[in-house]
């Protein structure tokens, strides 16, 4: 059989996610035969709820990756907004949505702003932006934990539906993921993400207006993951600095395990939605079937790392070389 | 006024009022201070070294340097019974030979160099913690290496390592062909490509160049400290790369030298004395750095553009 066809088959980035996310739960299933926590109501309630803290980082960060960016300040976003919510939100719980959501996008804004008018690249900014973000947190809770005491809003977020599968929270976070589906899928404005992301100097010609794509995406990727950011904090009753600091990595390999292309234009908000139950599932599964904590990490980094490889403009180009061997290698690479 | 102007006039600017502040702070100038600052410059110089050879090949940076520098000085104390040169050729091998293996996928795939350090950061952590148990290394009790902890005067050993790694560098960067083809690449990746450069070679060599130099770290700040764990270069990326940045070395790649990492390094844990010493805690240092890396990113691009 033609492996290198077979690859691209299963690689497509529409199918690749739900093969991905098969695949793990059916290694940890066979992982866990005869134990039987897998399938138990309150493991699948753990995953879903990991679910609901990653997922909207993960799709604000799949989003930028689409217009062909990194945005590393989403943990940062996500923190800050926590902490915000916390800090305003605990007589009027909406006020204090308000608050957080609105520091994500304004950070999302002044940077999608500068990318565009400056014409740089987001990741370093970012990084400084996200720097920034985490140290406006650490001096908003004075470097610890801040208590959140409006138990009310909090239950009502844990309070799991749906046959205790999954929180109102969980139920919250699915929802925007199918919007931001539809929205990708039905309206010009997905087109024209996907079209800036595509390619951003030809995309204007198509009369896209790519500056205020950048600008919104970036806007958006803020506010998503600062939405997420305040949920958790209300649902944890509690804010700090230090507060899921390894967002980027389970957020960056669920965008990527969701076949967001690193190369940009490529990308559905569902195929993030798998990426991110398959990191959700791995971190759950692998703790209830009792593997030790450095497991997870091997496996989260392998499976990074593979997609890189798989994602990176010359895989197949270097695969093709290695057939006929020696023949087909050119000057450059000598 | 052309935007180089405006580079180097706030670039002046901020030199001046660190002068200042260094002057009117009670304390900079006393000796446990200023070997505190040359010792936190050193460290983070030598990964800043390293971070640059990544930067101006056009890879903007990595996150797994901290990583390799906790695991550089981890297998150095627990290699350091075969005797110290021993130990840090094993100890550097292995920190060459963990981030060259980033720079071969990066350079012959061109993979995403942000996605790749990432994915390698969680897999060192994985790997290390599995191998060690998580438990924390400790030298060997018989094993000598008090040469990387001897001081002369001000001047310690890590602060001469770094002097003789920014020397090292800089030549390395100017004099030699891999050090010229850095830059090609890093500035115009086709164009080297066209030019007959085996751009592979080249990335894959400043990758092993950036974890020679965390190793570096790693090691004195092994020997130093006595013991080391996972812990032991926490938050080390994101300060190079501030120090890489102050310095004026071009996010972008194919610009900077190896003296503009040494300049930045010492601006940058200048800076953190006067914060410590002037009672700000930690949490207004690294606000600090994200607003530092923020408008230096900001300046470079506005300098670019006009």
């Amino acid at each position: 059989m033609n492996w290198a066809r077979f690859l691209r088959l299963a690689g497509a980035p529409n199918v690749r996610p739900f093969i991905i996310l098969a695949g793990t739960f059916a290694a940890i299933a066979m992982a866990d035969l005869g134990f039987g926590t897998l399938l138990h109501s309150a493991t699948i309630f753990s995953v879903t709820q990991l679910f609901a803290t990653l997922g909207l980082a993960a799709l604000g960060l799949g989003l930028t990756m689409i217009v062909d960016e990194f945005d590393l300040s989403i943990p940062g976003s996500f923190t800050v907004a926590g902490a915000v919510a916390v800090l305003t939100g605990v007589e009027h719980p909406w006020l204090g949505l308000a608050f957080g959501v609105a520091s994500g996008l304004a950070a999302g804004a002044i940077q999608g702003t500068l990318i565009v008018t400056l014409g740089v690249r987001a990741v370093g900014l970012t990084l400084g932006g996200f720097l920034t973000l985490i140290g406006i947190t650490y001096i908003l809770t004075g470097g610890s934990t801040i208590a959140y005491p409006n138990h009310a809003v909090s239950s009502w977020l844990y309070q799991p539906t749906f046959f205790g599968l999954v929180s109102n929270r969980g139920l919250v976070v699915l929802a925007i993921f199918l919007a931001t589906a539809a929205i990708m899928f039905f309206t010009r404005l997905g087109r024209d993400i996907i079209a800036t992301g595509s390619n951003r100097n030809g995309a204007p010609v198509a009369g896209v207006n790519t500056s205020a794509i950048i600008i919104g995406v970036f806007s958006a990727a803020g506010g998503l993951a600062a939405l997420g950011g305040v949920m958790l904090s209300y649902s944890l009753q509690a804010a700090s600095a230090t507060q899921l600091s390894d967002t980027l990595v389970a957020a960056a390999s669920a965008a990527i395990l969701g076949g967001v292309s690193l190369s940009g234009g490529k990308g559905r908000a569902l195929g993030v939605a798998a990426g991110v139950l398959t990191i959700c599932l791995l971190r759950s599964g692998l703790s209830a079937i009792g593997a030790k904590p450095y497991t997870l990490e091997i496996v989260t980094g392998t499976l990074l790392l593979l997609v890189a490889i798989f994602d990176a403009p010359r895989f197949m180009q270097q695969t093709r070389r290695l057939r006929p061997r020696g023949s087909a290698r050119t000057s450059a690479q000598d | 006024m052309k935007p180089r102007h405006v580079i180097n006039a706030v670039r002046a600017l901020l030199l001046v009022l660190l002068a200042i502040a260094m002057l009117t702070t009670p304390g900079f100038f006393s000796t446990p201070s200023i070997i505190a600052t040359l010792d936190y410059t050193s460290l983070i110089g030598l990964v800043a070294l390293g971070m640059a050879f990544v930067t101006i090949s056009g890879n903007i940076m990595s996150l797994a340097l901290s990583a390799t520098m906790a695991t550089c000085g981890e297998v150095f104390l627990l290699t350091s019974n075969l005797g110290m040169w021993t130990a840090i050729a094993i100890a550097l091998v292995a920190g060459v030979v963990v981030t060259g293996i980033q720079g071969f996928i990066i350079g012959t795939l061109r993979a995403n160099p942000i996605i790749v350090s990432i994915a390698a950061f969680a897999l060192i952590h994985g790997i290390v913690s599995a191998l060690t148990g998580g438990a924390r290394a400790y030298p060997d009790p018989g094993a000598e290496y008090s040469l990387l902890r001897g001081r002369i005067g001000l001047v310690q050993a890590p602060l001469i390592v770094f002097l003789a790694g920014t020397v090292v560098a800089q030549l390395v960067l100017t004099f030699t062909r891999f050090g010229r083809n850095v830059f090609l690449v890093g500035s115009n990746f086709r164009a080297a490509e066209a030019a007959g450069i085996a751009t592979w070679r080249t990335i894959s060599l400043a990758y092993c160049m950036a974890g020679f130099y965390s190793g570096l770290a790693g090691i004195m700040a092994a020997a130093r400290y006595q013991t080391a764990d996972l812990e032991l270069g926490a938050g080390y990326d994101y300060e190079a790369i501030a120090a890489v940045l102050i310095g004026g070395v071009a996010i972008q790649g194919g610009m900077g030298s190896a003296w503009r990492v040494f300049a930045g390094a010492v601006v940058f844990a200048a800076a953190g004395t006067l914060l410590v010493l002037r009672g700000y805690s930690t949490e207004v240092q690294r606000l600090l750095t994200g607003v530092l890396i923020f408008c230096v990113i900001c300046l470079q691009a506005g300098g670019a553009k006009r």
